[in-house]
């Protein structure tokens, strides 16, 4: 074999090597987050950020405070088992004091749906529907509505009378 | 000449080899300053993560398919009708044995302007049963969605929950392919994957994910599977409990009692 005399093609390529790696750790000190690896192969800043989003359902108990009537009846009766919340809206705005974000007292958003539309709200636990238990309460709403003498297509059950006019939501069985 | 030729050939050598492995000594030494100080949760509240591992157990035969927890979760998780991230599957079987499957639609998805979150009464002829399964991110112990994502945007937590680091995902969709319960959806809103985070930022203060809250039937019990007296532990201990699609060892965390063999 040829002895070599000239080894700067090595040299070269291990300066480029050199070069390459010192801006890859550049690379990866700058732009690989701070907290990564924290925990495991993710930002561990995440967790925290995570945890700390603001929670819109408060829970019925909190209701208590201020509606007790209302709760003592809806404890009472057959909807106890449906939070408040699941009907009138989440109350995170309801109840908060931060008057900038939304005036205290603001009704949660679903209530004026209840009153307008709970024809909406209603059937979409009663609806009669072969999915649901023979033990669950449900009808069939046209037939409901043909014994009753009502349309459900009017403007009179779409708007102004249906189901909350005969069974209060706190108080649902009539008899 | 030779001796000074090699000396100078090694004070450039070990310069350049110092300069390549200062830049990795920088980095493990930080790395390892890091973790030492961090196994457990740094948190002003005193929470510590590795004493909770969460659960959940559904019941499909409670479940009337009100669509209550979906709405609760939508408006919890602010994702309103981009994607689903829990949704309650119907399942349909008619008198000649076919297996009918429909889940609910976004609005994008929609062809009616009220078809869309809630699934329209079904208007198969000849149902011999019907059920409906509430499904969800089943926060699997082995998750293949955690293993695939190139950036490290999704990780399971020390708790058993697995969560998705919005800003650091970069859209690749990988993890979306790789559940195989479809979980998890593309968020058109904030351009990263999305899926159910067992509501993380309630549990960890003690409270229950708002579909949990919501269910007027109890079909869904939520709980700290390392606490013996939790509802979730007691529900598993009754019997009959599984995950999904057990056969894929994704161990999944999310339990179904009573669960009917046309189930997938």
């Amino acid at each position: 074999m040829a002895k070599i005399n000239d080894y700067s093609h090595v040299i070269r390529l291990f300066i480029l090597l050199l070069i390459i790696g010192v801006t890859l750790l550049v690379l990866r000190n700058r732009y690989i987050p701070g907290t990564f690896g924290q925990y495991g192969t993710y930002r561990g800043a995440s967790v925290e950020e995570i945890r700390a989003s603001k929670k819109k359902f408060i829970g019925s108990q909190m209701c208590k405070m201020c509606h007790s009537d209302a709760w003592e009846l809806w404890d009472s009766q057959a909807h106890k088992n449906v939070s408040c919340e699941t009907c009138h809206g989440s109350a995170y705005k309801h109840v908060s004091m931060d008057s900038k974000v939304e005036p205290k007292l603001s009704i949660p958003k679903n209530a004026d749906f209840l009153k307008g539309n709970s024809h909406k709200l209603c059937v979409s636990c009663h609806e009669k529907n072969p999915g649901r238990p023979e033990s669950h309460p449900q009808v069939n709403v046209k037939e409901h509505l043909d014994r009753l003498g009502m349309d459900p297509d009017s403007e009179m059950y779409q708007n102004v009378f249906n189901c909350v006019q005969c069974h209060k939501g706190h108080k649902p069985a009539m008899f | 000449m030779k001796r000074r030729e090699f000396l100078e050939k090694c004070a450039k050598a070990a310069t350049g080899a110092g300069l390549m492995f200062s830049g990795v000594a920088v980095n493990v030494s930080a790395s390892a300053g890091l973790s030492k100080s961090s196994k457990k949760l740094i948190n002003q509240d005193g929470y510590d993560w590795n004493k909770h591992y969460y659960g959940m157990v559904v019941n499909p035969d409670k479940c009337i398919g009100c669509y209550s927890c979906m709405r609760a979760c939508s408006d919890e998780n602010d994702v309103q009708d981009r994607g689903f991230r829990t949704w309650v599957e119907r399942y349909t079987i008619t008198k000649d044995d076919k297996v009918i499957i429909e889940s609910p639609k976004t609005r994008d998805q929609s062809t009616d302007k009220d078809d869309y979150f809630q699934l329209p009464p079904s208007k198969e002829p000849n149902i011999e049963r019907q059920f409906f399964v509430p499904k969800l991110c089943n926060h699997c112990t082995d998750a293949p969605c955690t293993q695939v994502c190139p950036v490290g945007a999704t990780y399971k937590t020390n708790d058993g929950v697995v969560l998705i680091d919005h800003p650091s995902c970069v859209g690749c969709g990988y993890c979306i392919q790789s559940c195989p319960y479809g979980a998890r959806f593309w968020d058109t809103n904030y351009l990263c994957a999305n899926k159910c985070s067992f509501c993380y930022h309630r549990v960890t203060k003690g409270l229950n994910p708002a579909c949990v809250d919501a269910c007027p039937t109890g079909a869904r019990v939520f709980g700290d599977l390392k606490d013996p007296e939790s509802a979730v532990v007691k529900a598993i201990r009754e019997g009959g409990a599984k995950g999904l699609k057990r056969s894929l060892g994704t161990k999944p965390k999310v339990f179904y009692k009573n669960l009917s063999q046309e189930v997938v």
